[in-house]
């Protein structure tokens, strides 16, 4: 049976309002934080490294409030094609993989296909690798509007204008893409259901729907982008109306404040990260 | 119904001379929507434009906020002519539009924070900010909703939080074009409630509408077609000209309609009511008393 | 009637965005029926859960226990239901329906629904001839015509027509005419009253305006916060604007002369819908 509702998929990104010390924090940092621990996770290849890093960004994601089930749900459609590559990853990369901490050891061997505790180790770690980034990308997405993340983003790059980097425009550009997004969704949506009311065969679920011709997608796109393309139009107008000018003049309603916590953490998570990234080779194993 | 024009100064607030306007003018095929325009609006009017689709009236209305400059003619703005660009940022704040759909005019992902875009890029300071987005919200009746992501809102409220965006960045005249035809009746009665309130604290307004009964609001209503004004007056006198209107294949409200044909059968029957209330009471008044509850 | 409804729902229910933190509630059981060669009537306010319900009616929403959908005899919570031969039966057609055309030509675009039928070359034609000429668009004129090329009202007709091709046995139109101007709304809602009388197609109107019903419709469901609140001819619905005023809906003026009327003590025989009636009825009031 066919499933048009496409917002009820998109989990990854959504905002979940709470009062957690991680929903308090500024926006700056929690984007700062994503980055050095992404930074580190980047350059963990150890099995010791990695338990580390599991913990601590499950402790975080614990300290925000958001649901474990949650967090996981948003990569459910992802896991067949994890399974596969891991499966893979599994049987082919072996061969010539020399394992961090140990000595490379086959455990079984033919044709192509070489397991060894190399590309054992390899599933594991890009397992508990991609566990942790999950966690940093509820910890930022699930805990701050897009709309924080905006000015935070904006806020940052702000220094680099001077060297031509037009912070103001970018994020002017992320703000208004984010808000039109679900329009957009629901406009596809209402686009697929006219199309199925004339007999096209759409958004069917439970078959494999691999195969959609060019011409399928074709008759979606082209009225969905006449009507962002309206939108634009519209929204131009309504803008000139409203005195946009560009950056040059524009005073801010919002104003992003550091408080004690956000000093707290941001050092702690400059620290942390430094060192995994520092001591990265020295773990036993 | 609203009270007639309080103008507290003879000048008009818009002045238009002559105005003509072409799309495309350098093309094979301009075409020529405003074909001759004169018209005054005073401050404090409540000037109603009807008309049908392709008669000029949405072309009007951005060539009084610069959106269109004129290719023919002239446009006053508080004394400023819309045609030196050098004025373009003051009259846009003057005069602040509305659109007809309200999606497309919200710009950021949370209420308050668009209301503040305006505002923002005249460079108000911070504090201010604060107290306009509150004003404003205030006015239009959405201030509990001013942490909501918009696409979480209703139409009416929608349009409700446009029309506080563009308040919040104070101008004397406010241009609604046709910012009401995609709502439902109650977002609608919102809406003209929230316009309303701000005419009677001085605002010009200038809506343009289909809705016939929305015209009763205004103070002055003009007709407008193939680019001109053809009828202008009070919504009463415009509506008692049925005929002419319906050759222009307008409506008028029910109301007026049933005057009119009441009148073709009885000349004693006044032609040109427009409120319910009046019919009602016109009717009732010549029923000698034989009706009963 | 004694016959078997040609749509029959029973305590419907549905909720959107399931399962995940932002699910809302939309039906919370709604009943109702629509016989063939009927024009029946939906309002509401916006959120009242109109459009979800006629969704409902060409399968495009399965229903959910405990709710039961019979299309035409066929029980719509059935995996193997043909829905395509459903939504031949059943067309619908949503707002700003211009939007949704895709095809280059206009010929095309209105041809996409007999194409997906089988229908061959020949009588696909045949078949987009007759809906243009139902929707007033001459064939030789706008078949090769860039649909993008039109204006805002050809687009719509075409649009029309692009479901009228699929020759259904019931119209569903959500919302149809939002934002379109009186003039174009009455030519439109004409050609659909002529359909209805002259080729017995049952129409379904869905709408928050109450004057869009009055002559248009036979028969009104009220619906608020996704429930069935009243439901008559439409005399009957008109005749109550309190209770319309209080989910959110108005009546047309001259409907509430009549109301005013009676509130002065003025007796009116019968509750006018349109202006004609009004008229009639108040010349009939001042000549007693």
């Amino acid at each position: 049976m066919e499933d048009f509702e496409l917002l009820r998929h998109i989990t990854i990104g959504q905002y979940l309002p709470g009062d957690s010390i991680i929903h308090r924090l500024d926006p700056r940092t929690k984007i700062s934080i994503f980055l050095f621990i992404t930074a580190a996770v980047t350059f963990s290849v150890s099995y010791t490294g990695n338990i580390i890093l599991v913990l601590v960004t499950l402790s975080l994601v614990l300290l925000s409030g958001v649901s474990m089930r949650y967090v996981f749900s948003g990569i459910k459609p992802a896991i067949p094609i994890i399974i596969v590559l891991a499966i893979l990853q599994l049987l082919l990369y072996g061969e010539g993989f020399v394992p961090y901490g140990m000595q490379s050891k086959t455990y079984f061997h033919w044709g192509i296909i070489h397991i060894t505790n190399g590309s054992v180790q390899l599933v594991i770690v890009s397992a508990m690798r991609f566990v942790e980034l999950l966690f940093l990308t509820s910890l930022l997405t699930n805990t701050t509007t897009l709309a924080d993340i905006t000015h935070g983003m904006e806020n940052m790059l702000r220094p680099f204008s001077r060297i031509g980097v037009p912070s103001h425009e970018l994020s002017l550009v992320a703000t208004i893409a984010l808000r039109f997004v679900p329009l957009l969704a629901e406009q596809l949506e209402i686009i697929m259901k006219a199309q199925a009311s004339r007999g096209a065969d759409i958004a069917h679920k439970g078959k494999l729907q691999f195969v959609t011709t060019a011409r399928q997608v074709a008759a979606l796109i082209v009225p969905l982008f006449i009507d962002a393309f309206r939108r634009a139009e519209d929204l131009i107008l309504a803008m000139q109306a409203r005195c946009y000018v560009g950056s040059r003049g524009r005073s801010s309603y919002i104003r992003l404040k550091f408080t004690g916590m956000d000093y707290v953490a941001y050092t702690l998570s400059l620290v942390f990260s430094v060192a995994m990234l520092v001591f990265r080779n020295y773990f036993p194993v | 119904m609203t009270s007639p024009a309080s103008s507290t100064s003879w000048d008009p607030i818009i002045k238009i001379e002559g105005l003509h306007f072409h799309y495309n003018p350098q093309s094979e095929h301009p075409i020529h929507a405003i074909t001759g325009i004169d018209l005054e609006i005073y401050p404090g009017d409540y000037l109603v434009i009807v008309g049908h689709n392709g008669s000029g009236k949405s072309t009007l209305a951005k060539n009084i906020n610069v959106l269109l400059k004129p290719t023919e003619g002239n446009v006053w703005v508080k004394g400023l002519n819309t045609r030196d660009s050098a004025n373009t940022l003051a009259i846009r704040s003057a005069v602040g539009m509305v659109f007809q759909i309200p999606d497309n005019q919200i710009v950021a992902t949370i209420v308050e924070q668009d209301v503040a875009f305006g505002p923002e890029n005249l460079g108000v300071p911070r504090s201010e900010l604060h107290e306009r987005v509150e004003w404003a919200l205030g006015v239009v009746d959405m201030l509990e909703h001013r942490h909501r992501p918009p696409h979480r809102l209703s139409a009416g409220q929608k349009q409700r939080v446009a029309i506080a965006g563009v308040m919040a960045m104070k101008p004397e005249i406010l241009v609604l074009d046709e910012a009401t035809s995609m709502l439902d009746p109650e977002g609608r009665e919102d809406v003209l409630a929230a316009v309303r309130q701000l005419n009677e604290e001085g605002v010009t307004v200038i809506a343009i509408t289909h809705f016939m009964h929305e015209a009763a609001e205004g103070n002055r209503v003009i007709v407008m077609e193939a680019g001109k004004v053809v009828m202008e007056g009070t919504p009463r006198e415009v509506f008692s000209h049925v005929e002419e209107l319906r050759a222009l294949q307008l409506d008028v409200p029910q109301t007026t309609e049933m005057a009119y044909r009441l009148n073709q059968r009885d000349p004693t029957f006044p032609p040109d009511l427009l409120l319910v209330d009046e019919v009602a009471d016109e009717i009732q008044r010549r029923t000698n008393g034989s009706g009963g509850a | 009637m004694s016959e078997q409804p040609f749509i029959q729902i029973n305590d419907l229910h549905h909720n959107y965005l399931r399962d995940t933190p932002l699910e809302v509630t939309a039906l919370r059981g709604v009943t109702m029926e629509i016989y063939k060669g009927e024009s029946v009537g939906i309002i509401g306010r916006t959120g009242a859960g109109k459009s979800t319900v006629v969704q409902h009616f060409n399968g495009l929403i399965r229903p959910v226990q405990p709710g039961k959908v019979v299309v035409d005899g066929q029980d719509m919570s059935d995996p193997k239901v043909d829905v395509r031969r459903v939504r031949q039966k059943i067309g619908l057609v949503f707002q700003y329906p211009e939007q949704q055309l895709f095809e280059r030509l206009v010929g095309d675009d209105i041809a996409f629904g007999p194409k997906k039928l089988g229908m061959e070359q020949a009588d696909r034609r045949e078949r987009v001839k007759w809906a243009m000429e139902m929707v007033g668009l001459d064939f030789d004129a706008f078949k090769d015509r860039f649909t993008f090329s039109l204006s805002g009202g050809e687009m719509r007709k075409a649009a029309l027509a692009g479901v009228l091709a699929l020759r259904p046995e019931m119209l569903i139109l959500d919302e149809s005419t939002s934002g379109v101007d009186p003039r174009s709304r009455s030519e439109l809602l004409e050609r659909l009253l002529t359909l209805h009388n002259e080729h017995g197609l049952t129409l379904a109107f869905v709408s928050p305006n109450m004057e869009d019903m009055a002559g248009l419709v036979d028969r009104i469901y009220v619906m608020d916060e996704g429930r069935v609140v009243m439901s008559g001819t439409t005399r009957e619905i008109f005749s109550q604007p309190d209770k319309l005023r209080a989910h959110g809906l108005g009546v047309p003026q001259v409907t509430e002369v009549a109301h005013g009327l009676i509130a002065r003590g003025v007796r009116v025989r019968r509750i006018p819908v349109t202006v004609e009636e009004g008229v009639e009825e108040a010349w009939k009031i001042l000549n007693s």
